[in-house]
């Protein structure tokens, strides 16, 4: 035998000896109390991905120190940003190989990405800098787009930089950690908003109370989701953020061809009012070159996609579903961000060749319905725990049709359709068949042999139609369990109670045993 | 110049094996939970402009 490989062995065997993950978890923390050993070679990736974390977060930090800490002091959520090596591990957790690679340089790419965003935002960001001549100067080329909406049409304005406006004070941090909402759902409640809306639009209502956006920008695109939650909280957004504002009415009936003229007309407005407040004319050879980049950054998207399909899925999880929701929202035509495409599904390909699959899959699950922001790393729960594979995810499937850029009429309709199927739309809009075939077409596609229902308790649109998954489930054989979840506040139904759902399906009605017996059943409800 | 090159080298060793020690033992995150009570704290107790 090598010498690494008996120094692999004698250091599994005391590092891992049971492989029970809760061993390792802190009391009611679920912090690590270390790191996760997962053989010689892996842990040594992972110290090495973790470095280049820190190295990232250092080229951020130091050399502009007194504007960031400056930051931290004034804004709630940026402390949670503190906790982004934490929130990489548990999105990591369990992973070797493919997966494990995959995930690191998803996420270092993301927290690239991120604090090079920071840099714009709190540079022009008048709460950071009040009065500020040079700050007045570099919001005059900031378009602000609501997070619902992708950043690619700023792709032809490439003098200005398009920030999605509540990505980095709300969504983010949500995900981040899970108890970044709560304060803020709470002050929109103590100022008399209704407490039964979407947690999201609450955060975001929450955070527009307090004065805790950074107040950047020189106009601002918002979206129309048509629920109660958005309309509320677009209201207060309006009047606290005070920027001039133009509504984006994409159709919501996206699948019909007759909407489309329409959709291009709001797109064309949309660049008009563009034009007005930063002073720029639209670039279409800017805006061809973003739109190429990103039909390549969706095939490299289908060959993932493609590769989990196999028996062997190389990348899913958390760290692929969250990485596409970013790419799609705010990278979408970033050549980085292909170039980070690349590598991974090359990374990929050589696994899937090999024919290696390093974790143990007892189930291939379709994930459908909106995932729950406050438990990231669900999908490693469920593959530590149950060893379900989340092969196929529903809010992974958006913005996926390829624009065709031989014309500007033709990209407008690529744009618009884009937007009709981005995130939060391609399923929840277009029609209930779209949400309700589309997850028949997908289990077969994927050779799911179950379903993983996310039941959004605060979501009345996809509410109205969990009747109807139940009886197509039922009719057509497939075991579908179902997860009660509130997308961003674990005070109403904690992870605990998300993997007690699971739990009792797994044991009473698939009448398994669990993997790791000691991750059926911990305490978490104070970890980040 | 080879006492300058030993003491270099035992340098980095020292910081090479401080910077698993950290990652290992996870201190990083144990660090920034002390942060979170005082941070939280001084947040609670700033003065808000609260308006709708």
């Amino acid at each position: 035998m090598k010498l690494l490989d008996l120094i692999d062995q004698k250091l599994t065997e005391k590092l891992d000896a049971t492989h029970h993950k809760a061993d390792i978890l802190e009391e009611g923390t679920a912090i690590y109390k270390h790191r996760e050993w997962r053989g010689l070679k892996d842990t040594a990736y992972d110290f090495s991905q973790w470095a280049r974390l820190w190295g990232i977060l250092l080229k951020w930090a130091v050399p502009k120190a007194p504007q960031n800490v400056k930051a931290i002091w004034r804004y709630r959520w940026m402390y949670h940003y503190l906790t982004v090596p934490s929130f990489f591990d548990r999105l990591c957790a369990n992973m070797k190989g493919a997966d494990l690679r995959a995930a690191r340089n998803n996420l270092n790419y993301l927290a690239s990405n991120v604090t090079g965003t920071f840099n714009t935002i709190f540079d022009a960001d008048r709460n950071l800098h009040p009065g500020s001549a040079k700050a007045e100067e570099l919001n005059k080329k900031i378009i602000c787009v609501d997070e619902l909406l992708p950043a690619l049409i700023g792709k032809g304005f490439p003098n200005c930089k398009t920030i999605l406006f509540q990505e980095y004070a709300m969504y983010l941090p949500s995900v981040i950690q899970q108890h970044s909402p709560v304060h803020y759902i709470n002050q929109m409640e103590i100022h008399g908003l209704p407490a039964d809306v979407c947690p999201l639009p609450s955060f975001e209502a929450g955070l527009a109370i307090e004065n805790d956006f950074p107040l950047i920008g020189c106009c601002m695109l918002t979206s129309n989701m048509p629920c109660d939650g958005s309309i509320m909280t677009s209201m207060i957004q309006d009047r606290r953020i005070g920027l001039p504002t133009q509504p984006l009415n994409i159709p919501l009936r996206w699948k019909r061809e007759e909407v489309q003229e329409y959709a291009v007309a709001e797109m064309q407005s949309a660049i008009e009012f563009i034009e007005k407040h930063t002073g720029e004319k639209f670039d279409w050879d800017a805006f061809k070159e973003g739109c190429e980049i990103w039909n390549e950054q969706n095939k490299a998207k289908f060959e993932k996609w493609d590769m989990n399909r196999t028996s062997i899925p190389p990348h899913t999880g958390a760290s692929a579903w969250l990485y596409r929701i970013f790419e799609h929202q705010a990278v979408c035509g970033e050549q980085e961000a292909l170039d980070n495409d690349r590598k991974v599904n090359k990374i990929l390909e050589e696994q899937v060749a090999k024919g290696i699959c390093p974790k143990e899959i007892r189930h291939r699950a379709i994930i459908w319905n909106t995932p729950c922001n406050n438990y990231a790393n669900f999908n490693n729960w469920l593959l530590e725990c149950w060893g379900i594979d989340s092969v196929c995810e529903m809010i992974d499937l958006h913005g996926s049709e390829l624009i065709d850029t031989s014309t500007h009429e033709t990209m407008l309709y690529g744009l618009a359709k884009m937007y009709q199927t981005s995130t939060m739309r391609a399923h929840t809009k277009g029609g209930y068949e779209v949400m309700y075939d589309d997850l028949w077409r997908k289990y077969e596609e994927f050779h799911g042999d179950m379903i993983i229902m996310f039941d959004q308790i605060s979501c009345k649109g996809v509410g109205a139609i969990s009747g109807l998954f139940e009886e197509g489930a039922r009719q057509r054989g497939i075991k579908m369990c179902i997860v009660r979840q509130d997308l961003m506040d674990p005070t109403s139904i904690s992870r605990k109670d998300m993997r007690r759902d699971v739990n009792v399906f797994m044991q009473n009605v698939m009448g398994e045993e669990p993997l790791d017996p000691t991750l059926v059943d911990f305490d978490d409800d104070l970890s980040w | 110049m080879l006492k300058l090159l030993k003491r270099l080298c035992i340098t980095a060793v020292v910081l090479f094996v401080a910077v698993v020690c950290i990652y290992w033992f996870n201190l990083d995150t144990k660090l920034v939970k002390l942060l979170e009570k005082p941070l939280m704290q001084h947040y609670d107790n700033m003065e808000r402009d609260h308006r709708m």
